[in-house]
């Protein structure tokens, strides 16, 4: 048994859980209510497989091995009375009764901290139901106050109790162009240096690239939050589709960061997914291999705006779900290495990974996505996503040289000096990146 | 609880609010998302039956009554603007759009930079990593592999005539052909490699024959200019412009 516990992190973090959990639970053949679909004797995903996110009571009934918390209880009430709430036990979904107030202070050392030991206990209780804790599996947004102040504590916490267990997350990263919260940028740089050592593997999802792949791929003239999370809960099942079936790449939880990540610190996948195609256009198209894993490249099926003609590559993993050959993904990826878009670091060993998981999509039945016989993610490691890193950085500058709202953080007992350290650690980060792709050489190059 | 749109210049939201809310209560709220402080605030509220309602900031900060006192409907949408054009606020949203709309990224408005010898002495960077595992520039074996690698370009680039007809090829892409119009550093690209300013009989380029505002051949029409590696080059009067032989064949069938 590898069990991954998932951690639901503030009001993006559970309604991304609710997404996900949903889909998990339709492609295993659970039940809202944790009892098997009629006609099915177990599971679907063989029990090693499905055993790591579900567990199985005495009574048959399935259990997600997950924690909900958020400071506030709204969110978490729908899930209490939402059509699922019966699939949770009570004590998996934590609340409080005060919100952070879209401020990390809050998050991480006043209100946030109140609820620690409640919501550690209640991991504790689920990892003492597993046999082989493998790690955790994080979603929560990084602008939001509780997602980045509680967020980070927890990680930080369960790094000192769990020691070197995985941690991985899915971390919604602010829309380049719209905010949730004048603090934004404030709360995304504290968090990142909170957990730039705690976290094994972090995959971003910036709300803006969804908002665009609903519209233009799927046809949604004014995509609700809703429409985003079905996107980005289809997006999750692909990356953990090799834990929960079988499958042969990422079978455990600490092999995204062997495959993907070759120094600690650059740890921020660029995840991509295709086809994203709405229910309408599904016949017209084919989606043959060659074309799904094309498609990972285009700037449309990624899920942070960057680009990544102008990066290099140190590791990548195509993870390919459904009806899939392999003579048929060899044939795509030799097309893909000749890319001249494509560019490797060349000063240190390379991945190029490729998972087979047979088990086709599912596409839940309010959402705009076509259901599709087979489908690709592209986990790459690319120096381009350090334009995500400038840009938020560029926007804390302009706030901290005001110091405008720093006193929301003051007044919670965070001390200034936390900013620039934290903004230190992001300029380090930065300039690890062009470490990165700096002493390349390549004889093909063209400007 | 009622799930509104709030949006200002510098949010876009959609948060859970009870109706039942009281002004003072949404303004401070409000505050938290948007920035603008209460006492600058005028709302526009949209609500479910369509109806918009002006609230003035009187209205705002009063603490004896909640949304639904002035609101008929459960409200859908708030707009927040700043009546202060001096607010910290109404700063931060035209630097923002300073930054946005410049092409460097906004690198003039101040950025932080980390002074490269604080960078260097971290232990936890790449750098040190690079450095302590000997990789990248700190392998010399790399570092020769490199070098011979750039040397052969050099000798080869000794080898081409300047302002005659060429080709260029890579692996597993079709031939360009062209003129060579220019062999030697582009410091905008960097110090160390030497390149070919190729003229493109095609717009199959990436550039005019500048780069970063310095000429060094045409200019010439966009897309046409490719600065390109030596190697990848050849030069010879025959690299004639390629004809393409399908657009032959149709011309003599009509």
């Amino acid at each position: 048994m590898r069990e991954v516990i998932s951690v639901n992190v503030g009001q993006a973090g559970c309604q991304i859980g609710n997404a996900c959990w949903e889909l998990y639970s339709l492609e295993h053949g659970i039940r809202p209510d944790g009892y098997l679909q009629e006609g099915l004797s177990k599971p679907k995903g063989g029990e090693e497989g499905f055993s790591t996110f579900f567990n199985e009571t005495g009574s048959g009934k399935f259990v997600p091995r997950a924690v909900y918390v958020d400071l506030e209880p709204n969110v978490i009430d729908e899930v209490r009375n939402g059509p699922y709430r019966e699939l949770f036990h009570p004590e998996q979904l934590i609340s409080g009764k005060e919100d952070a107030a879209n401020n990390y202070a809050r998050g991480h050392y006043t209100v946030g901290r109140e609820l620690l030991d409640d919501i550690l206990d209640r991991i504790r209780k689920i990892s003492d139901q597993c046999d082989g804790l493998q790690g955790f599996l994080f979603t929560h947004s990084l602008g939001g106050g509780t997602g980045s102040g509680l967020g980070s504590l927890l990680l930080e916490q369960l790094s000192i109790d769990y020691g070197k267990k995985s941690k991985l997350e899915f971390a919604v990263y602010p829309a380049p162009q719209v905010s949730t919260s004048v603090v934004e940028p404030y709360n995304t740089v504290l968090t990142t240096h909170t957990t730039l050592e705690h976290a094994d593997c972090t995959f971003m999802v910036d709300n803006e690239a969804i908002y665009e792949m609903c519209k233009k791929n799927l046809d949604i003239s004014r995509p609700s939050l809703a429409n985003l999370n079905n996107l980005i809960a289809q997006v999750v099942s692909s990356v953990t589709a090799s834990l929960r079936f079988d499958g042969s790449l990422n079978v455990d939880l600490n092999e995204f960061q062997t495959n993907l990540v070759p120094y600690p610190r650059i740890h921020f996948p660029l995840v991509s997914y295709a086809p994203i195609i709405s229910k309408s256009k599904a016949n017209h198209e084919s989606n043959s291999v060659s074309e799904i894993t094309n498609a990972c490249f285009e700037p449309g099926n990624q899920m942070v705006k960057c680009d990544p003609r102008t990066g290099k590559y140190m590791a990548t993993c195509l993870l390919y779900r459904g009806d899939v050959v392999t003579r048929d993904v060899q044939n795509a990826v030799a097309q893909v290495k000749n890319k001249r878009t494509v560019q490797l670091v060349d000063w240190c060993p390379t991945g190029f990974k490729i998972g087979i998981c047979y088990e086709p999509p599912t596409a839940t039945p309010q959402s705009q996505l076509s259901s599709v016989n087979r489908a690709v993610c592209m986990l790459s490691n690319t120096t381009a996503i350090a334009d995500a890193w400038k840009r938020i950085d560029r926007k804390f500058d302009l706030m901290y040289a005001k110091r405008a709202f720093v006193h929301w953080y003051v007044g919670e007992g965070m001390e200034e000096g936390e900013f620039t350290e934290a903004r230190e650690d992001l300029a380090a980060l930065e300039r690890d990146y062009i470490e990165v792709g700096a002493d390349s050489y390549a004889d093909e190059e063209e400007y | 609880m009622v799930q509104i749109l709030v949006q200002s210049d510098l949010c876009s939201v959609v948060k859970e609010i009870s109706m039942d809310t009281i002004w003072v209560q949404l303004s401070e709220k409000l505050y938290e998302l948007s920035g603008v402080r209460p006492e600058d605030m005028r709302l526009t509220i949209w609500c479910s039956n369509g109806l918009k309602h002006e609230i003035n900031n009187e209205t705002v900060r009063r603490a004896d009554q909640c949304m639904k006192d002035v609101l008929e409907q459960p409200a859908e949408r708030i707009t927040v603007v700043d009546t202060n054009q001096n607010s910290i606020a109404q700063q931060l949203t035209a630097g923002l759009n300073a930054i946005d709309g410049s092409s460097d990224g906004g690198a003039s408005v101040g950025t932080y930079q980390l002074p490269e010898d604080e960078y260097v002495r971290r232990q936890d960077s790449v750098y040190a990593w690079k450095k302590q595992n000997q990789l990248g520039r700190f392998s010399s074996q790399y570092s020769d592999k490199v070098k011979k690698a750039r040397d052969a370009q050099v000798a080869h680039a000794t080898t081409l005539c300047l302002d005659e007809r060429c080709s260029v090829t890579y692996a597993n892409a079709p031939e360009r052909r062209g003129w060579l119009r220019y062999v030697g550093k582009v410091p905008e690209i960097n110090d160390i490699d030497c390149w070919c300013g190729v003229e493109l009989d095609e717009p199959l380029g990436r550039n005019d024959g500048t780069f970063d505002g310095h000429t060094y051949f045409g200019p010439v029409r966009k897309n046409y200019g490719a600065f390109v590696k030596p190697l990848s080059v050849r030069t010879c009067s025959s690299f004639v412009p390629a004809v393409d032989d399908e657009l032959c064949a149709s011309d003599s069938e009509i």
